[in-house]
């Protein structure tokens, strides 16, 4: 780094090129005070507290947040005519603001007050009228206090640079100015309640958290969140009975002091009334309360009988797991009990990594980190919209593309990517595989081959044969995606020198991940960016620790640290098939929802209802717990101990920070006390430790690549010209959150997108209730008409799990087939 | 409408087909477009468009707003930040004649308050008020730049200057008689 002399207060001090006065006296630990800086936004230089003092000829005082260090500066930050600046600046800040520190919530923690405190300002207040502007408790879960703005505008840039909503705005001028929202309607965003974090008084509050207690009584744990895979770090505070603040600070990794909506707001459903608390036991057909200890007994029992029987035992685990949990479950259930069959359930982001990247590299891991968008020339974005499944994804992308990388979008819907995609493919259902397999077919024409390091490679000539059949343009006409689109696309993917492509995962997205997971390998190994850093392919899991259980061996298909299992067993599907076909005696199901979460059928009701002995480890009374013979509560969420490993593949520590209802277990305990009454204790934590550190180390490069032949070229299915395509919701991703009231306060209905000429097509118009049906079954969505839709398509707006259209779905592959029609 | 919901936001938004009273004439959308494909650019257009569409309609209705915003690829609050800034920009009706009595210190000096008291007294206008016929608006503005016509008045894009309480009577009372024409749409309230 280049490095100019500057001398401040007396001291000469070596600064980098580049840096504001701010950055480089922070650098060297000099703290200036600031109410407006906020190190991930533009400079604004609105508070002037961090004026400094020129000692090198030229007179005045200077901002120091946005006055660039020239060679041979001098500034002086603690002359007296400084403390005079900023004593008079907080004079004039505090003219227009309402003070009244001993019953502000913020009390003790206000940036404002600080600086009072240390600078004065507050004695001999000027002769002036507060400008009244009432307390606005208009929008759901935030609410503003006018009077009490600073106007530091810290909540509208980061609304716009970080969020990429802007939402909000600085309307007027001089007294009159103030942060509105358009016509001073409630807010409409993202709900991420960035701006909260950001204000540094007590103009935006969530009344959720409000506490009696001040805040410096209160405690803070810094856990990883636990809803998606993104792996924020977030700090919850609490005051002893429940959460008083959720935020993230600037300087967490990976989320640089964002949050979402989830993270932020929903942990209410810790305390749902769904939630157990006592282990239930099938006593005369019907679930009862029981104590731990006759709980367990009845699980040990039924385990023990089933191995002596020789029956099939076979477990269901979850993504939701911890790592060590993940662990704990494989060794149980393949040394205690003895058996292969054990998964983390029927999840397509455990497909992608594990028969997606595992086959095509070797090893089930992502190959680009979350890190990794901060610095991509260019960023394919496939199989949905991470402004809905990924929101920290989202900001990155916000990020990247204001900085000028190429965000290329192929989905059917641009939804909140529309403003920053420089390229959006308009993507049919499911047509991930079928444009990638194209795309790569035309790199290889241009290029008149794949390059040495890939034509080497076994297999090359099948797989060369198979993408012939997308060389035509055929593909178009099923992926709905023109030629000169493609070729357009290649020409971007071509010109960047980094590319990271991320495969979205989850249940409502259909389409083959895996097939999508190996073709976005083949890409960047057409494109020499394979094992590039800064290159690679970035899969999302749905869940918060996808990477983790599959890096414990929480796959019959694999053993710890991602090599191939000792003897395999059957996947979540393959088990719940057998269980359906009543070869399975033994259930054992954590975390998951088999009934619940497929209404359409799996066969899990079937599965359920034909093995001898059904166990369900869960939070929440489930669907497949009422059907269980015994039922055990255990920790949810980040009222759990252990670790997380998020997409970008780094481990984070999972920290209690809440508690539950009443004490309860974590899942590894309730395995470790069922192995201990079967008679075979399980490692202690030392030994599982060790052998997770040495699972979860980076593997230091890629080495092998497999390829593998595309898959056939197959049209999406469609019913009434129409088909149906499932939209995560931007505040919803299953069974947990829709627990929560915060976000169901503010999810819409079901609701399914309609591109205008399908819908005046199929008579309906905004606002109707529409009826979509499939394989019988039928639910009612509300239509929107939606100019930025794919043509053909239909997007439900759905919120995980059983809910809305997500009652239709059977395969979680394909598209739905699904008839839409105005409700008659 | 369920607030701060996702898809409220998503299909006004982001289709522009939001409720009715959205709705913008074609004809100034028509503008809109025509001046942003003849000014190629970025966001740096806003102040440029929104003066043209100013121009042309008198004001700036939200809705229009928010139609420019849209094209520009910025969120409607942000371009209201800067309509609201400005002095010169409005977003309430003005008059076909668009008083604008100076208030700069030469003015003053030469009873400029006349001026506004001659202004009431002939056509019943405070400042920052509209007729009911929306014939006339009265603004008070600092300096306009001539001071040696001290006191003066800006109507439209004329100056008057020397104004007496009985020239005030006389100009505007000629504007009224001359409006009795039918006017070329302009301030007609599109949304």
């Amino acid at each position: 780094m280049e490095t100019i002399l500057i001398t401040v207060n007396g001291q000469p001090v070596e600064v980098p090129v580049g840096f504001t006065l701010l950055e480089a006296l922070r650098h060297h630990g000099i703290e200036l005070p600031t109410l407006c800086h906020d190190e991930r936004l533009t400079p604004y230089g609105g508070c002037r507290m961090c004026v400094v003092a020129r000692r090198d000829g030229r007179p005045g005082l200077v901002p120091a947040c946005s006055t660039p260090v020239l060679p041979g500066m001098k500034i002086d930050t603690e002359a007296p005519e400084v403390h005079e600046a900023r004593r008079r600046q907080l004079q004039l800040i505090l003219l227009n603001h309402r003070m009244e520190c001993p019953v502000c919530e913020r009390t003790g923690d206000c940036r404002l007050q600080d600086l009072v405190f240390e600078y004065g300002g507050d004695e001999g207040q000027l002769p002036f009228a507060l400008v009244r502007r009432p307390r606005d408790e208009a929008s759901p879960l935030i609410v503003r206090d006018p009077e009490k703005c600073i106007l530091c505008a810290k909540c509208v840039r980061l609304c716009d640079e970080v969020q990429g909503v802007a939402a909000i705005g600085v309307v007027g001028r001089g007294l009159e100015a103030r942060v509105a929202t358009w016509l001073d309607g409630p807010l409409e965003c993202e709900f991420c309640g960035q701006c909260v974090d950001a204000c540094p008084v007590a103009a935006l509050a969530i009344p959720q958290f409000a506490s009696e207690l001040p805040a410096w009584q209160r405690t803070a744990v810094t856990t990883t969140c636990s809803y998606c895979s993104c792996g924020c770090e977030l700090t919850v505070a609490g005051d002893g009975t429940r959460p008083a603040g959720v935020s993230a600070a600037p300087a967490s990794r990976p989320n640089h002091g964002k949050l979402c909506a989830k993270g932020r707001f929903g942990w209410d459903v810790l305390r749902h009334r769904d939630r157990l608390t006592q282990p239930l036991v099938r006593q005369g057909g019907r679930l009862a309360e029981a104590s731990w200890d006759e709980a367990l007994a009845a699980v040990a029992s039924g385990f023990a009988a089933a191995r002596e029987r020789g029956e099939v035992i076979a477990a269901v685990g979850s993504t939701r797991l911890t790592t060590e949990d993940a662990y704990l479950l494989q060794r149980f259930v393949r040394e205690t009990l003895g058996s292969p069959h054990v998964s983390a359930g029927i999840d397509p982001g455990v497909e992608a990594l594990v028969a997606g990247m595992g086959e095509a590299l070797g090893v089930p891991r992502s190959t680009a980190t979350i890190a990794d968008l901060a610095t991509a020339d260019a960023v394919l974005v496939l199989r949905a919209d991470p402004g809905r499944t990924h929101p920290l994804v989202k900001t990155e992308l916000v990020t990247a593309a204001r900085r000028g990388a190429k965000v290329l979008l192929a989905h059917p819907f641009a939804g909140t990517l529309s403003t920053l995609a420089a390229q959006h493919l308009p993507l049919a259902p499911a047509g991930e595989e079928a444009l990638l397999s194209s795309l790569l077919a035309e790199l290889l024409r241009r290029r008149g081959g794949a390059g040495d390091a890939v034509e080497r490679l076994d297999g090359y000539a099948a797989w060369r044969a198979g993408l012939d059949g997308y060389r035509t343009g055929l593909a178009a006409a099923l992926t709905g995606v023109a030629p000169d689109e493609v070729g357009r696309l290649a020409d971007r993917l071509e010109a960047a020198a980094s590319l990271v492509v991320t495969v979205a995962t989850g249940r409502g997205i259909p389409g083959r991940v895996v097939g999508v997971a190996r073709r976005a390998v083949e890409l960047l190994a057409v494109l020499g960016l394979l094992g590039r850093p800064g290159s690679g392919v970035l899969v999302l899991g749905e869940r918060a620790n996808t990477q983790g259980v599959v890096l414990a061996g929480l796959d019959p298909r694999l053993g710890v640290g991602g090599g191939s299992a000792p003897a395999p067993g059957w996947t979540a599907a393959e088990t719940v098939r057998r269980a359906a076909a009543g070869e399975v005696g033994t259930l054992y199901v954590l975390g998951q929802d088999l009934l619940g979460a497929w209404p359409a059928g799996i066969g899990a009701c079937r599965a359920v209802e034909h093995a001898r002995f059904v166990v369900v480890q869960d939070p929440f009374l489930t669907d497949t717990g009422r059907a269980a013979d015994v039922v055990l509560p255990v920790r949810c969420l980040v009222e759990r101990d252990g670790s997380l490993i998020g997409a970008d593949g780094v481990r984070r520590p999972l920290r209690p920070a809440l508690t539950p209802p009443v004490p309860l277990p974590g899942d590894g305990e309730v395995v470790r006390e069922i192995a201990v009454r079967l008679g075979a204790p399980l490692p202690d934590s030392a030994e599982v430790e060790a052998e997770l550190a040495r699972a979860c180390e980076s593997p230091e490069r890629v080495r092998v690549l497999r390829l593998t032949p595309p898959s056939p070229l197959e049209a999406p299915p469609s019913a009434g010209g129409v088909c149906l395509d499932l939209g995560p919701q931007l505040f919803h991703s299953g069974s947990t959150t829709l627990r929560s009231a915060a976000l169901l306060g503010l999810s819409a209905p079901e609701t399914v997108l309609l591109a205008p000429e399908d819908a005046r097509r199929l008579g309906i118009e905004r606002g109707d209730t529409v009826r979509a049906s499939a394989g019988g079954r039928e639910v009612l969505l509300r239509a929107e008409v939606n100019d930025r839709i794919r043509p053909g398509t239909a997007m439900a707006l759905w919120g995980g799990d059983g809910s809305g259209a997500g009652r239709l779905v059977t395969d979680p592959a394909r598209p739905l087939a699904a008839e839409i029609g105005r409700r008659s | 409408m369920s607030t701060g919901n996702e898809l409220a936001r998503v299909a006004a938004a982001e289709t522009g087909t939001g409720k009715p009273e959205d709705a913008v004439a074609p004809e100034t959308l028509a503008l809109i477009d025509t001046y942003l494909r003849d000014h190629p650019g970025g966001t740096e257009r806003l102040i440029p468009v929104l003066h043209r569409v100013q121009e042309e309609l008198g004001y700036l209705p939200f809705p229009v707003i928010k139609a420019i915003a849209e094209r520009l690829g910025i969120s409607p609050i942000q371009a209201y930040g800067v309509v609201s800034f400005y002095h010169f920009f409005t977003t309430t009706p003005r008059g076909r004649y668009q008083l604008k009595v100076c208030m700069g210190t030469a003015c003053f000096v030469r009873n400029a308050n006349s001026v506004l008291e001659s202004v009431h007294e002939t056509i019943g206008l405070e400042v920052g008020g509209v007729t009911k016929d929306r014939l006339f608006s009265l603004e008070q503005v600092r300096c306009l730049g001539a001071c040696g016509l001290a006191p003066a008045m800006m109507v439209n894009n004329e100056v008057y200057g020397y104004l007496t309480r009985a020239g005030v009577r006389k100009l505007l009372q000629g504007l009224r008689a001359k409006a009795r024409t039918p006017h070329p749409g302009g301030e007609g309230g599109n949304g």
